[in-house]
């Protein structure tokens, strides 16, 4: 009985009427949603100008309902109203005296109100809800069009079943993400590699070889186990997370380990996937009635490749946009100090919560470093050759000829240098008590018409760095005339948002930090100094589902570049070994940033000046592996997604180039010992 | 052991008229250990031709070097000295993989994957279109009785289901040259003599076949010449003729005769050859196990047993049998068709020195067969169609040879040396002339 209900359903989705009768069911209900939840939306919108005509006045309502009509002249027309239209609470202010520090604060809060218009505007722009509307319409096409309508018709039912079960229990809240995750991430796995398989279907070697990976990552149960793993983990992880928590935390706590959880075990699946299927085939010798076929070297590697890439390509969209739609939940729940999304309990519009969530977290920003130190070179190379002058003379020995007086100043010469301007470069992000620092930071002129705030992140370090201790620190700006007083526990990153306006003509902010409260002329005890990337400054650029797709971009180029290195290994070693190298490479190229800072305080010489070759020949290793894997390393597409920071598409552009040239290089020095391997005689033996 | 001459074998060398297929000269191979030591010749010198259209056996004990000389031709292996060339190519040249077909001596093949997908992959290899590939993974599936089991993975299948899915992939390109690498490994009496006829079959379409086994009897019925290694070298090279027959013996089958008359030959002989010659040895010829493991089976499919196994399976596939588009039909028809080789009777026969051999009856287990029977109607029909060429037959016998008789026609028995044709006319009382020319042989598995 089963089994004829089964064929009936299977011969319904094949039918190509049911097909297309059920393609146009799902677009007119996807339309339906849209349309309702702009009309929804839209609704909820008047409600939130209101409220905000309470707190700013008409004037600023209407520049909210000008912005509202075209998103795109937002930014730039907010700007220039921003200035014009004063907020009531301004206005009062400037007649209460029409100080300098009444205009501050009128323009402060005029600040402000443009921000929450524009976080307003986004909350309530539809372009997300779209998105993620097409991508649901597209999955289900796609699951239509390969005949697996009904079977994810019945999947859904079951699913629901499993929800009604659950809210019997009284456990809805809690296991509602994990089931819905469940069969959610498992049908889109499904369909992603049934839509693979069929694109893959061409009469050639190339994609034989490719669609035969994709079967058997699906029927081998030790791909199997990883690709479980890696949906439930996904689904399990959104109920570890503490409501508890503030909502930007909670967010930035899926990010992270969401996405480097699932990229790491998708890493290492295709690792250890890429070197079996290749080195398998040789030991089990299925690889001898592959390669008596016309099948050329070139098209043996590149399918095995490119079945990798298919497969790593469904399985980083899965975990993508699971993490995506799971964000965007998280996103539309209250934040702390809200009764709802986007609703303060009292008080302010946006409580600060919300506003980091939506400034800071689900944001794409660009990152600007301090301008170097404004040294001299001629003062530069004075006390080079004053220090180095100073060593000779500790370290002549009596009886040195001039030749070996002259090589050992050589030598000297460029330690003293690479020694000198990381001290010059260190002191220059100290800051001694009582005494100020003046940075600039510049290339800001895109941010000065931004409806966002300026994000300042810094950190500072002193003595031992205990994490009780509190110290003051002073930022002022110089040509705006304002200040702020921070207390700032040591060694942790601290946030200051600026608005825009402090940027200048020229598109600099400058910066001047006191180490202690200036006000009150109280230094902090021990100087304090920025670590490397301990001062940085942001500004939001491009958006941030633009910015996730970017970043999503990089983790499957890495994913490529493991892929080729386990292939290709494998095409020579055996099963063990090639596994370790690949795994080797894999770590030195994640952990070559790690490895950079590192160098920075590894010491190759004693302090009397003598070398320590072990520690020499570790650094050059260290330092080679860097050089090498300092582009992929720099992607860093996790830490970005979770500070918000923007990756360019330069950046995406030459990191892709680097790595595809890498993959050439290992592709064909895997094509060329490929061709000379005696097939029949097995490297395991 | 018999040293081979130097002769060919008639019918081969009028079927081959191309180039060589496979040229080895003086072909060597030796296995290095890590130290790069010598550790062990397999292949030592050795030369041989295998020529366009002909069945070419490879025979050896275990170790004789008969795989590594194939994975040398495949490409699997470089020699280490002496070479050898495909279609005038090197092995490794991708181009000719298009026209061969290799069953290793295992069946190496995706656990993973069913017999349908398994068929797919290795067509998709090939560029095969899709409609060219599903008709020839049907057929192929037919023809080896899979196709009940053609959606269950490879990992639960038999060795010999397994098997037969490896010929299968051998087959899906209609290759040129096949190598068959212990063929019949695993397979049971039906498959095996499925498997014999399919070769004999492709040798009859043109197809060159080399076949590696160390199961004599499977080569000795299928085969044009074949090469004997023992321990890497070559210790003979020749027809199955020239390499077996004895040439101081002669048999002679009549029907069954009783003690009276045996002695009455006996005294014949004697008197004839002054005493030299005698009657050897008299006996009734056997029905093979193989002729009576088929008669069971084809029973017991006529009763409709069931079976969860393989099952016999259809007729050879029609590509392999002929052109898709049917080109060759046109050129079978006219074109000289070789006899059909004495492989496909079960015959009984006694050897002896001038003696003639009681024969009690004749059966043929082959008949039995259905899988052979195509075969058995193709070779008839081809003697037809010789007959009406050369105009050799009387009508009389082209009906004989055109029924289905459970004793098929076999291949003519070439003239024996040594009988007097003048002695058998007295002994059956000058019966029939010319009947050492048309009266069938059979052979004594």
């Amino acid at each position: 009985m089963i089994g004829r209900i089964w064929s009936i359903i299977e011969r319904t989705q094949h039918s190509r009427l049911f097909k297309i009768i059920a393609s146009c069911v799902i677009v007119a209900v996807a339309l339906a949603m849209l349309i309702i939840y702009s009309v929804a939306s839209a609704k909820a919108r008047t409600q939130m100008i209101e409220q905000f005509r309470t707190e700013f006045g008409d004037a600023a309502v209407q520049e909210v309902l000008n912005n509202q009509a075209s998103n795109d002249q937002a930014s730039g027309d907010a700007a220039t109203n921003a200035n014009s239209a004063s907020s009531p609470r301004a206005m009062s202010q400037a007649q209460d005296g029409d100080s300098d520090e009444a205009r501050r604060a009128g323009q402060e809060v005029d600040e402000g109100a443009r921000v929450i218009r524009s976080i307003i505007a986004a909350q309530y722009n539809t372009s997300s809800i779209a998105i993620a509307i097409g991508l649901g319409t597209l999955l289900c096409l796609t699951v239509i069009w390969v005949s697996m309508g009904l079977t994810y018709l019945l999947l859904a039912v079951g699913c629901a079943l499993m929800l009604g079960i659950a809210a019997l229990s009284g456990s809805l809240k809690s296991l509602a993400p994990f089931i819905v995750g469940i069969f959610a991430l498992t049908g889109s796995f499904s369909a992603l590699m049934r839509l693979m398989m069929v694109a893959l279907s061409w009469s050639s070697p190339v994609f034989s070889i490719a669609r035969n990976v994709l079967q058997e990552a699906i029927r081998m149960k030790v791909s199997l186990i990883f690709i479980v793993a890696m949906i439930f983990g996904l689904a399990v992880l959104p109920m570890l997370l503490s409501d508890d928590q503030p909502l930007r935390y909670r967010i930035q706590s899926f990010l992270q380990y969401g996405t480097s959880g699932t990229f790491g075990l998708i890493a290492i699946l295709i690792v250890l996937f890429s070197v079996m299927t290749v080195a398998s085939e040789q030991r089990d010798k299925q690889i001898w009635q592959t390669v008596t076929k016309p099948v050329a070297a070139w098209q043996y590697v590149l399918g095995k490749w490119l079945g990798m890439a298919a497969l790593s390509a469904s399985l980083l969209g899965v975990s993508a946009s699971g993490i995506f739609v799971f964000t965007e939940y998280l996103r539309h729940q209250p934040a702390q100090g809200e009764t709802s999304a986007f609703r303060a309990s009292q008080g302010a519009m946006l409580t600060e919560d919300r506003f980091m969530v939506e400034t800071q977290v689900l944001s794409s920003r660009r990152t600007i470093a301090p301008d170097p130190a404004p040294w001299n070179p001629k003062q530069l190379n004075e006390e080079i050759e004053k220090k180095i002058q100073v060593e000779l003379d500790s370290m002549q020995v009596p009886g040195d000829t001039p030749e070996q007086l002259a090589a050992n100043k050589d030598a000297a010469r460029e330690r003293i240098r690479s020694d000198l301007l990381k001290g010059l470069s260190m002191s220059y992000r100290t800051i001694l008590p009582a005494d100020n620092r003046i940075y600039t930071f510049s290339g800001l002129s895109d941010a000065k018409n931004s409806d966002r705030p300026l994000i300042f992140r810094y950190k500072i370090q002193s003595g031992s760095n205990m994490p009780d201790q509190l110290y003051k620190v002073t930022i002022a700006f110089p040509g705006v005339g304002q200040a702020k007083v921070e207390d700032v526990p040591l060694d942790q990153i601290k946030v200051l948002e600026l608005n825009a306006g402090l940027i200048n003509e020229r598109g600099e902010v400058i910066m001047q930090i006191f180490n202690g409260d200036a006000s009150t002329q109280t230094p902090n005890p021990r100087a304090f100094t920025f670590p490397s990337e301990g001062l940085k400054l942001s500004y939001a650029s491009s958006s941030y589902q633009a910015n996730y797709m970017r970043l999503m971009f990089v983790l499957w180029i890495k994913l490529l570049f493991l892929a080729m290195v386990g292939v290709c290994a494998a095409t020579f070693l055996s099963f063990p070994v090639a596994a370790i190298v690949s795994f080797a490479i894999f770590w030195a190229a994640e952990g070559a940033k790690s490895l950079a800072s590192a160098l920075e305080t590894y010491e190759t010489t004693t302090l009397q000046g003598q070398t320590i070759w072990f520690n020499t020949a570790v650094a050059k290793i260290a330092e080679l592996i860097s050089s090498i894997f300092s582009v992929y390393s720099n992607l860093r597409p996790t830490g970005r997604l979770v500070e918000g920071e923007y990756l360019g598409w330069g950046s995406l552009a030459s990191g892709t180039i680097v790595v595809s040239i890498w993959c050439l290089v290992l592709f064909a020095a895997g094509v060329l010992i490929f061709r000379r391997r005696e097939l029949a005689i097995y490297s395991g033996h | 052991m018999q040293q081979a001459k130097a002769t060919t074998d008639p019918q081969s060398s009028q079927r081959s008229g191309g180039p060589p297929v496979v040229v080895a000269q003086q072909l060597s191979r030796v296995f290095k250990d890590f130290w790069m030591r010598d550790h062990a010749r397999a292949v030592n010198s050795v030369s041989f031709e295998i020529r366009e259209r002909e069945i070419f056996g490879l025979l050896g004990p275990n170790g004789s070097g008969k795989s590594t000389t194939i994975k040398m031709i495949l490409g699997l292996l470089r020699p280490t000295g002496g070479r050898v060339s495909v279609f005038g190519k090197l092995p490794t040249d991708v181009a000719i993989k298009r026209r061969i077909g290799y069953l290793p001596e295992e069946s190496y093949l995706y656990p993973f994957l069913n017999a349908r997908e398994t068929l797919d992959y290795y067509a998709k290899l090939f560029e095969l279109e899709y409609k060219t590939r599903q008709r020839r993974i049907d057929e192929l599936l037919d023809m080896l009785g899979m196709t009940g089991a053609q959606y269950r993975p490879v990992r639960e299948y038999s060795k010999g289901m397994q098997r037969r899915l490896g010929i299968a992939q051998a087959l899906i390109n209609d290759p040129d040259f096949l190598i068959l690498d212990e063929p019949t490994t695993g397979l049971d009496p039906i498959g095996t003599r499925q498997i014999k006829d399919l070769i004999i079959e492709l040798g009859r379409r043109g197809k060159t076949v080399l076949l590696s086994s160390h199961l004599l009897a499977d080569v000795e019925d299928c085969v044009d010449r074949l090469v004997i290694l023992y321990g890497g070298v070559k210790r003979a090279e020749g027809t199955c003729d020239e390499l077996l027959e004895a040439q101081d013996k002669t048999t002679i089958e009549s029907d069954a005769l009783d003690e009276q008359t045996v002695a009455e030959i006996d005294r014949v002989i004697r008197t004839r050859s002054s005493g030299d010659n005698a009657v050897r040895r008299v006996s009734k010829p056997r029905q093979s196990l193989e002729a009576l493991f088929l008669d069971i089976v084809d029973k017991a499919k006529s009763e409709q047993v069931a079976t969860s196994g393989a099952t016999s399976g259809g007729t050879t596939a029609s590509f392999l049998r002929s052109d898709e588009d049917g080109s060759a039909l046109i050129s079978k028809l006219t074109a000289y068709e070789p006899i059909v080789r004495g492989s496909t009777s079960s015959v009984s026969s006694v050897s002896s020195v001038s003696s003639v051999s009681s024969v009690s009856s004749v059966s043929s287990t082959s008949s039995s067969v259905p899988s052979s029977a195509p075969a058995k109607a193709a070779g008839s029909e081809t003697q037809l169609i010789e007959a009406l060429v050369k105009g050799e037959k009387t009508i009389e016998s082209q009906a004989k040879a055109m029924q289905p008789a459970p004793t098929p026609p076999s291949a003519p028995m070439p003239k024996q040396q040594g009988v007097d044709d003048s002695m058998i006319s007295s002994l059956l009382g000058g019966g029939s002339a010319g009947h050492d020319a048309s009266s069938p042989s059979e052979k004594q598995r």
